[in-house]
């Protein structure tokens, strides 16, 4: 059954071997954590909720794991939230036998009745919301967004109402200027089909260059992979320096014994409208990026000086060499700044 | 209809809820008025200002949350910087609301 909180001595509060099931809200939800002690939520069990099954939001250093989520509308959302962990947590979405049990016409229909959505086992935000970011006891912000390890999704393959149920999701209500900068891991983490991730409706919402490793490779919908891998937006310049890419459904690629760590450069706003960055691997391989940048018909928002244009690549280990250029002609804008992701394996 | 609402007054020792099973709480919107009853937002377990552990509890069926923890938004680190004249204010009221 797990153990319980108190032997859990360095932790300052924790939720355990708790159940939430059919609440007509959120089953379980966590508001505003700072504190540099990690807190556990573990051996919970939360069922059939209406919106998220687990919420959190604006916090850091949380734990959950040994959990079990089912039929919730999302089973878990942590928004604004940094430096978090799934760990040993199984999550389903609809089953069948939870959709017999509210067949009979006086219940809500799942996938159907309002706001009874398809279920989605895990919304991932898509930026790091503290980032660089120097807390009040002094420690900065590590800039690591989530990791899991150890986690199952079931039961998202569906081919009536509910088909739209995904296992994993993006919030991109929050995005800042659009580029994913939420480094994060899998380990051991397991689906039932290549119906993965919702890449597709991050595209949607603005944010393109989705970014997530597969430390152990044993996320591949094809089962080839073996060593860290990379899960990715379906897009040509996040697969230009990866090997063996396969597109999935919801435009997600992934990149068999790709491990990328994301490189950006900071560039000033002004003057760099139509430039475009080109970055060429010492073996000739080279991508075009786009770039992130929200201002460029908000005359009022250009004038800050800390507003800036930001080109952004994946990359695994090795040489290259970065071009700017204006049309067809190579460039340099007033200053550039390299910005790194956060190191997988230090996740 | 049951509604749960523990307060956890400042400074906090570790307090410890196990074992409790809260269902079919109600949410009563603004402006209606049930007699016995808040007009609040009905979670199972609702909880400011920790820290406090949770244990062996159930919550089912609730027309809010079934589990609702929050910090106050300036309630950073582990220094408290709520004031302790606001919490002595929700203290109070709850406790005039109890006694009416």
């Amino acid at each position: 059954m797990g153990i319980s909180c108190t032997q859990l001595s360095e932790l300052t509060k924790c939720a355990s071997l708790s159940i939430a099931i059919g609440n007509a809200n959120f089953g379980m939800r966590f508001h505003n954590h700072e504190q540099q002690e990690r807190i556990i939520f573990q051996g919970l069990k939360i069922i059939n909720n209406r919106f998220q099954g687990f919420y959190m939001e604006r916090s850091r250093r949380a734990t959950l794991s040994q959990s079990y989520f089912a039929g919730n509308g999302y089973g878990i959302e942590m928004r604004w939230c940094d430096e978090m962990e799934i760990i040993d947590t199984e999550i389903r979405g609809i089953s069948n036998d939870l959709k017999a049990l509210v067949d009979p016409p006086y219940y809500n229909k799942p996938c159907v009745s309002n706001n009874f959505r398809s279920p989605m086992g895990y919304r991932m935000q898509t930026n790091i919301h503290n980032f660089d970011y120097k807390f009040p006891d002094g420690t900065i912000s590590t800039n690591k967004g989530v990791r899991l390890v150890n986690v199952q999704f079931f039961d998202f393959d569906h081919d009536d109402a509910c088909e739209n149920s995904v296992p994993i999701g993006f919030n991109t209500d929050d995005k800042r200027d659009g580029h994913w900068d939420y480094v994060s891991s899998f380990t051991n983490v397991q689906f039932e089909s290549d119906n993965i991730m919702d890449t597709e409706e991050a595209d949607t919402g603005g944010v393109s260059d989705v970014v997530i490793i597969d430390v152990d490779g044993s996320s591949d919908p094809a089962n080839r992979a073996s060593s860290a891998s990379a899960l990715v937006s379906d897009k040509l310049h996040l697969k230009a320096f990866a090997t063996r890419c396969t597109s999935y459904p919801h435009d997600l690629a992934y990149c068999e014994g790709s491990c990328l760590r994301t490189v950006s450069f900071v560039v000033d706003q002004t003057g760099t409208k139509f430039f475009y960055a080109k970055i060429t691997r010492e073996d000739g391989t080279n991508a075009i990026g786009v770039d992130f940048y929200r201002y460029d018909n908000d005359a009022h928002q250009m004038q800050y000086e800390d507003n800036s244009r930001l080109f952004s690549f994946p990359l695994p280990s090795g040489k290259y060499k970065l071009e700017f250029f204006d049309g067809e002609d190579l460039v340099w804008p007033k200053h550039v700044y390299e910005k790194w992701g956060k190191s997988n394996n230090l996740l | 209809m049951k509604l749960v609402l523990m307060l956890v007054p400042h400074p906090c020792e570790c307090y410890y809820n196990r074992r409790n099973y809260v269902s079919n709480s109600v949410d009563i919107p603004w402006g209606q008025d049930i007699p016995g009853a808040r007009d609040d937002h009905a979670s199972g377990f609702k909880q400011y200002n920790g820290p406090n552990d949770y244990v062996r509890n159930i919550a089912v069926g609730n027309e809010g949350d079934g589990f609702y923890f929050v910090n106050d938004w300036r309630l950073t680190m582990e220094v408290r910087r709520i004031s302790v004249l606001s919490l002595a204010y929700k203290f109070l009221s709850n406790a005039l609301w109890n006694s009416q």
